[in-house]
């Protein structure tokens, strides 16, 4: 035969043959004696009668075997696991409940036990129930009956050991005891707590119902077979997945029944459907009305509370229900999850409130909800007589304010709570840390998808993206708070102009161009917002506060007339605020930046006024922080008017205030011990100032902090390495200073120049006198842009520059220099004793300056100056002049 | 054979092998069928359990409630023939399975069913099991005439209705019929 005929083709070819024929048949084309059997076997079966199934069809069939029942094929007595069954509690189609016990140590420990109906015959299925059972035993609250054990028999039947809870189901309970609504609330709240506990620990009920939740006779809520609804389920991916899943059809959410994804949200709602229940005293077909639970009927209303089934009894309990008790069953038991309750906590935060007559989440917002709410509040306050009939109005608009504020916080409440949780789910544990996103992307990207019911409301929104917008600012990503802030400030563009939300989202963007040095465009946007009267601007957006943003942008500008102008008006606007009351914390601030822009003006003599008040205003109510911002402040300009002591004394007042914030600051500022230095250097201190300035080195290397700021620092060590004779450190360290100086921006690249005059000096004390002169006539050319760019190093500028012009022998220039170092100090009163002016002063005498040679090496300045000074460089420097000068004829 | 041995390594072959492979959304509508058709079932079994059950009736039943009451639409009756058929054969497999389970556990008593009844209920649970694997091996050897059981035997469908649901003449239908009866009816013996 050329090919094997098949199984079939051999049946066939008999099945019409006789018998002896048909063996015949088998014999010649069937060589197989198994195969050839079975041909036989099937013929043999073909003549006989009957169904496949000895009991018929399919149907037939499976009404023979039977449904089993748990419950009647373990009587009293048998054994599962280490536990005794005593009686049968319950049966429903997943699971079978007896009343077990066990003896352990004499000990007689009375359980439910909860025989699930589902075998588990595979090591998946088994390890599944491990895992869960796991998870469940951790579960402790005293409002969550506990799991005490659960095991797998031999055969393959899956048991869970309950605490055994003597109670009854919450709604039988609060009919048969007759709770008033209070009563019934509070009880609630047990029951929403205990979920939320649950929920925490990732475990969710899935079939939360009246009788899953006990009330004991002591009035203790127990909750039954949390997270047992999941043990009961199916594996969804295995091959039994076609089971139907466990679930109550009056309690299940829809979600559950369209087989999607149950979260913590599916039992929000069946918390909602229970406190219905709870209220109403109705039971709910699955799926059931929507009928709110004050316009139940009068009989399941009198029957829930044990009152008489009359309308008059029922009326105050349909008035306590309606409004927000509706409105938060309506809310919990929303169809779509995203409507409900975030969570059971967020529901019974709502039910505190309204138990404290506070506005409801729920509610839509209506005025007259929340002046009613108010008034319930303060009902001690606002129920007098009618001779107050004038106070009752007063309360009345104070409650309309309220009232508006009051739906402001809630709803803004809701949606921070909202981000926060998208922000947070974003930063879930699952997601490995590289692939985490920082904290500014973070906020971004949750910024960028907030919740859509927000954008229909402008205000809301703007208000969320602005306060974004200014962390982003705050937390250094200017450029997206630039975005965020230019989307606040379009979408508050349609609210009034003098609302809270606009003026904030124009003054969050302006602070925000500030950083990103728009200084063009800030001072246009803020221009309207200036224009606005004081009277008329929103309480958090005082008009000093305006004007001191307007200082910081002319300032920034470079028009500093203006800016000290602002600041004036700025003072002005807070003293009279102050003088009425209002903001005198503010005044501290306000000062303390004046000085600040009246020192970038070169106004030293008059920051120094102002800079004293702010510390005598912060020294009352400050903290230590914006103290110590203070001090130093006072730090420079002390240093600029040559008073040393006070210089240093202050600079390390501010290094100590800084250092009393511990470690509550995650990075201390560094600038007072940079001011620090910077004093030391001013004393020929160079010792310490070299240890401090590599010490503060390591420190802002290790935090990568700017270059420019770390460029200053080198600036500080050239000067250290100078004064103690180290010319080609000094040099390198400079060279140092001018490459990372040019990462400053504009306006401050005076570190550069500074650092590029350093160089000359070391250069010119190494004896490289080519290299000293470029670097003296670069940075001779920048003289005046120093003085326009950066008043407060201008001194410093100036000294260096005589010294180098001097060393080079450049005597003219070293004298224009030192006539301007005299200028400068004696417009910021200086000290007569400042080391600098005598030096300024020393060099005009040496280049024979007449005028000044007389004040310098006559009168007592000089001798009390030189006796101060007398050990510093400059000191031994003067002395020996002075000692000459008197040697001359 | 050991019967839950055979009970275990049938789901598997079921779930490996399927007669009708079916989509993602396929799979919901079956789940649905299933559902159904096994509350039907409890539902019209309970209290007569002496009493017949007829599958025909059954699974037209379900139908007819389906299309009516749910709305859901098949694209064609044999797709919900199909299911119904795969539907009916997990639930007289899973209730076998959990009959013989209930016995083998050693532990238990036979309180369930009088003696007669309880040695039906284990005989038929034992030859459900069997024909299910006697139906997977149909399967390999000819798929339609499995196919051809499945809507007889579990849909209850009248081989003249197999004909039209599967786009076959009677006289095939027919012969694939005889030879599959003739292989379980073999394989079983």
């Amino acid at each position: 035969m050329a090919s094997t005929p098949s199984l079939r083709e051999l049946f066939e070819a008999a099945l019409p043959l006789p018998a002896d024929v048909r063996a015949r048949l088998l014999a010649e084309r069937c060589a197989d004696p198994l195969r050839r059997a079975q041909v036989e076997r099937m013929l043999a079966a073909d003549a006989t009668e009957g169904e496949l199934l000895v009991t018929g069809d399919a149907a037939h069939a499976a009404s023979a075997i039977g449904e089993t029942s748990v419950a009647q094929a373990l009587p009293g007595g048998s054994r599962i696991g280490s536990f005794e069954l005593v009686e049968v509690l319950g049966e429903g189609g997943s699971a079978t409940v007896f009343r077990a016990f066990r003896e352990a140590e004499g000990v007689r420990q009375e359980v439910a036990l909860k025989l699930l109906a589902r075998g588990l015959y595979t090591a998946d299925a088994q390890r599944q129930f491990r895992r869960e059972r796991e998870a469940l035993a951790r579960l402790r609250h005293p409002g969550i009956a506990r799991l005490i054990e659960g095991g797998i028999t031999d055969g393959g039947l899956a048991y869970i050991a309950l605490e055994l809870v003597d109670g009854l189901p919450l709604t039988r309970y609060a009919r048969e005891r007759r709770l008033g609504l209070r009563q019934r609330l509070v009880l609630f709240l047990s029951v929403c707590r205990a979920v939320e506990t649950a929920h925490r620990a990732l475990i969710v009920h899935r079939d939360i119902k009246p009788s899953n939740v006990l009330v004991t006779a002591e009035g203790e809520v127990k909750l039954l077979d949390f997270g047992i609804a999941k043990l009961l389920d199916e594996d969804p991916s295995g091959a039994t997945r076609t089971q139907h899943r466990a679930l109550t059809p009056a309690y299940a959410a829809p979600e559950q029944f369209a087989q999607q994804p149950v979260t913590t949200a599916t039992d929000v709602y069946a918390l909602g459907i229970l406190l219905d229940e709870l209220l109403s005293g109705r039971h709910r077909a699955a799926g059931g009305g929507a009928t709110l639970p004050s316009r139940i009927d009068a009989r399941s209303l009198a029957t829930a509370y044990g009152v008489a089934p009359s309308l008059a009894a029922v009326a105050p309990i349909r008035r306590k229900l309606r409004g927000d008790l509706d409105n938060i069953v309506l809310k919990a038991a929303a169809s779509e999850p995203d409507r409900r309750y975030a969570s059971a906590g967020a529901l019974a935060e709502d039910i505190e409130r309204h138990l404290d007559s506070l506005p409801v989440q729920a509610h839509p917002p209506s005025r007259w909800y929340r002046t009613g709410k108010f008034v319930a509040r303060h009902r001690g306050g606002v129920a007098i007589t009618a001779a107050f009939m004038v106070a009752i109005l007063a309360s009345l608009s104070i409650a309309l304010w309220q009232a508006r504020v009051a739906r402001h916080e809630a709803q803004r409440a809701e949606a921070i709570r909202d981000f926060v949780v998208a922000l947070l789910q974003k930063t879930a544990p699952d997601v490995p840390a590289s692939h985490r996103p920082d904290i500014p992307t973070l906020v971004y990207t949750a910024a960028a998808s907030l919740p859509r019911e927000l954008r229909d409301q402008p205000d809301l929104h703007a208000e969320l993206l602005y306060t974004l917008g200014n962390v982003l600012r705050d937390m250094g990503d200017p450029e997206r708070s630039e975005t965020l802030l230019r989307e606040a400030a379009a979408n508050a563009a349609t609210l009034p102009q003098t609302s809270s939300v606009r003026v904030q989202a124009g003054i969050g963007l302006v602070r925000t161009l500030i950083r990103r040095g728009s200084y063009d465009e800030a001072a246009q946007r803020l221009a309207p917002l200036l224009a606005i009267p004081a009277r008329r601007l929103p309480a958090d957006a005082p008009r000093g506060q305006l004007l001191k943003i307007a200082m910081v942008v002319e300032d920034g500008r470079g028009d500093m007339d203006r800016a000290v102008s602002y600041g004036r008006e700025m003072i002005k606007s807070y003293r009279d605020d102050c003088a009425a009351g209002l903001r005198c914390d503010q005044l501290g601030f306000a000062t303390h930046d004046l000085a600040s822009v009246l020192l970038d003006a070169d106004r030293v003599a008059e920051a120094s006024g102002l800079a004293d008040e702010a510390l005598a205003r912060k020294r009352r109510d400050g903290t230590p922080m914006s103290l110590a911002n203070t001090v130093e402040l006072q730090s420079k300009i002390a240093l600029y008017r040559g008073r040393l002591d006070a210089a240093e004394a202050d600079a390390l007042q501010a290094q100590a205030l800084v250092d009393s914030l511990g470690d509550s600051l995650h990075r201390k500022p560094l600038e007072p011990r940079t001011q620090r230095i910077d004093v030391l250097l001013a004393r020929e201190n160079a010792g310490d100032a070299l240890a401090q300035a590599q010490a503060l080195l390591v420190v802002q290397h290790a935090r990568k902090a700017s270059r420019c700021a770390i460029a200053w620092s080198e600036l500080q060590q050239a000067r250290a390495q100078l004064l103690l004779h180290q010319p080609q450190e000094a040099a390198a360290a400079a060279a140092r200073a001018f490459d990372d100086g040019a990462a400053c921006h504009t306006g401050t690249d005076v570190t550069q120049i500074l650092a590029g005059l350093e160089r000359g000096r070391a250069l010119a004390a190494a004896g490289d006198r080519a290299g000293a002169e470029a670097a003296y006539a670069a940075a001779a050319a920048s003289n005046a842009r120093v003085h326009a760019d950066d008043p407060l190093s201008w001194p410093l500028y100036l000294i260096e520059a005589t010294r180098l012009a001097g060393s080079l022998g450049h005597g003219d220039e070293a004298a224009r220099t030192a006539r301007q170092l005299l200028g400068a100090l004696d417009r910021a009163q200086a000290s007569p004793s400042d080391p600098w002016r005598l030096e300024a002063e020393l060099t005009l005498a040496d280049a024979g300056a007449a005028a000044h040679a007389a004040t310098a090496s006559d009168g007592p300045a000089l001798d009390a100056a030189l006796g101060r000074i007398r050990s510093w460089p400059v000191g031994v420097r003067l002395a020996q002049w002075r000692a000459d000068e008197r040697g001359r004829p | 054979m050991p019967p839950l041995q055979a009970c275990i390594d049938g789901v598997r072959a079921m779930a490996d092998s399927r007669q009708i492979p079916l989509e993602q959304s396929s799979e919901a509508l079956f789940v649905t069928v299933y559902a159904r058709l096994k509350a039907m079932a409890a539902r019209q079994l309970a209290g007569r359990r002496h009493a017949t059950l007829d599958t025909t009736e059954l699974v037209h039943e379900l139908y007819l409630r389906m299309g009516q009451r749910d709305g859901l639409q098949f694209e064609h009756p044999a797709q919900f023939f199909s299911y119904a058929a795969r539907a009916m054969r997990h639930l007289l497999i899973n209730r076998a399975r959990d009959r013989l389970r209930l016995c083998a556990g050693g532990q238990w008593q036979r309180v369930t069913l009088d003696d007669e009844s309880l040695k039906l209920a284990l005989d038929t649970a034992e030859q459900a099991l069997a024909l299910d694997v006697a139906l997977d091996e149909l399967a390999q050897a000819d798929a339609r005439a499995a196919r051809v059981v499945e809507l007889r035997f579990f849909a209850g469908l009248s081989l003249e209705q197999v004909g039209e649901t599967l786009g076959l003449c009677r006289r095939t239908i027919d012969r694939d019929w005889r030879f599959a009866r003739a292989f379980i009816k073999a394989r079983m013996a």
